[in-house]
């Protein structure tokens, strides 16, 4: 009866925090609303400034998920995408917003992880 | 505050009846605002963390955590400190201080108000990593006001069979060697192979130990 308890007790925090994570409760769905409402705006936007960054200690999902979460808190982002396999991150601003390489630089450093090269990029429709 | 403690001390309770602790892997910190809960059971015991990381240095939370050497529960506050991260261009490596201090007592008794006593650990765990292969290993230092303690160390190994992308679920196949010394003429040795699967920011892991016990492992983190 004991073990049952106990089992039960352990599976439902489980899925409980397995739930909160996947329907937002906790600060995912504020990152999935951002992200969607970027994408809207993308879409509206003519010109859209983009900054490729090469990145060490990319290794795991984790790394990909911290880096969304610190770089999606700045006003100045819209969009972020992270390849794990080539150890890149493609970092989209909004119209008419940028970050310095500085800031970007920190911003990879509170996510723990080292900016090796940082390529800027044009505009979209340009 | 009494009664908080005492619903947290009656569920740790039941979950103490599973069996043993266990120590849990990687990544006691996260990034700079994150908060992440692991939990882990298996045939040494038990144990629930919950924290969140200020800064990518440090991390707070509470923990909960049985020990079946000693048929005794552990409750309290730990800290988790990054104290060296080496970024490779394909790789990762960490070494983490994690320290609590808390109250413990035997799960054996009936009042455990005559059992509370002051406990907390102290230890060290560093892990390599690349998308392919893992390594790790842990020592904590399990101490209380009755100058019982008890050494728990970890050695990990893994291998990915296929590298996914991020979003893409990740499989590892992996084992764990624990090396627990209670007293000085007490010592167990439980050898665990495991699978883990990791998507997203959720992580499972499944194993069965040498001598049968069932391994059960998660993280998630927002």
């Amino acid at each position: 009866m004991n073990y049952l308890l106990g089992k039960t007790f352990f599976l439902t925090v489980f899925f409980m925090l397995f739930l909160q994570s996947s329907l937002g409760l906790a600060g995912t769905g504020e990152q999935k609303a951002s992200a969607s409402q970027s994408e809207v705006t993308s879409t509206k936007e003519t010109c859209k400034s983009k900054v490729q960054a090469k990145v060490n200690g990319l290794v795991c999902d984790f790394c990909a998920r911290s880096l969304e979460k610190v770089f999606l808190k700045k006003s100045e982002v819209s969009q972020i995408k992270v390849d794990l396999k080539a150890g890149v991150v493609d970092i989209s601003m909004k119209e008419g917003k940028t970050l310095d390489d500085t800031t970007i630089k920190t911003l990879f450093a509170d996510a723990g992880y080292d900016l090796k090269t940082l390529t800027k990029g044009g505009c979209d429709g340009a | 505050m009494r009664p908080l403690f005492w619903v947290f001390s009656a569920l740790m309770s039941v979950l103490l009846l599973l069996g043993d602790a266990q120590l849990l892997q990687a990544r006691p910190v996260s990034h700079a605002g994150g908060y992440t809960a692991m939990g882990s059971m298996s045939s040494t015991g038990q144990s629930l963390h919950v924290h969140y990381s200020p800064s990518v240095k440090y991390s707070l939370g509470y923990r909960a955590e049985s020990y079946r050497q000693w048929s005794s529960m552990f409750q309290g506050a730990q800290l988790n400190i990054l104290l060296i991260r080496l970024n490779g261009e394909a790789s990762q490596a960490n070494v983490y201080f994690k320290g609590a201090a808390g109250m413990q007592y035997a799960l054996s008794h009936s009042d455990i108000t005559k059992e509370l006593e002051p406990a907390g650990f102290a230890g060290l765990a560093a892990d390599w990593e690349t998308r392919r292969y893992f390594v790790r290993y842990e020592g904590r230092l399990i101490l209380d006001a009755s100058i019982n303690h008890m050494l728990r160390q970890s050695f990990r190994l893994g291998i990915a069979p296929y590298l996914g992308d991020y979003g893409e679920l990740h499989t590892w196949f992996m084992g764990q060697l624990d090396y627990i010394t209670a007293t000085a003429d007490s010592h167990s040795i439980v050898v665990t192979p495991l699978v883990r699967f990791f998507y997203h920011t959720y992580l499972f892991e499944f194993g069965i130990s040498h001598h049968g016990g069932v391994l059960f492992n998660f993280i998630v983190r927002t």
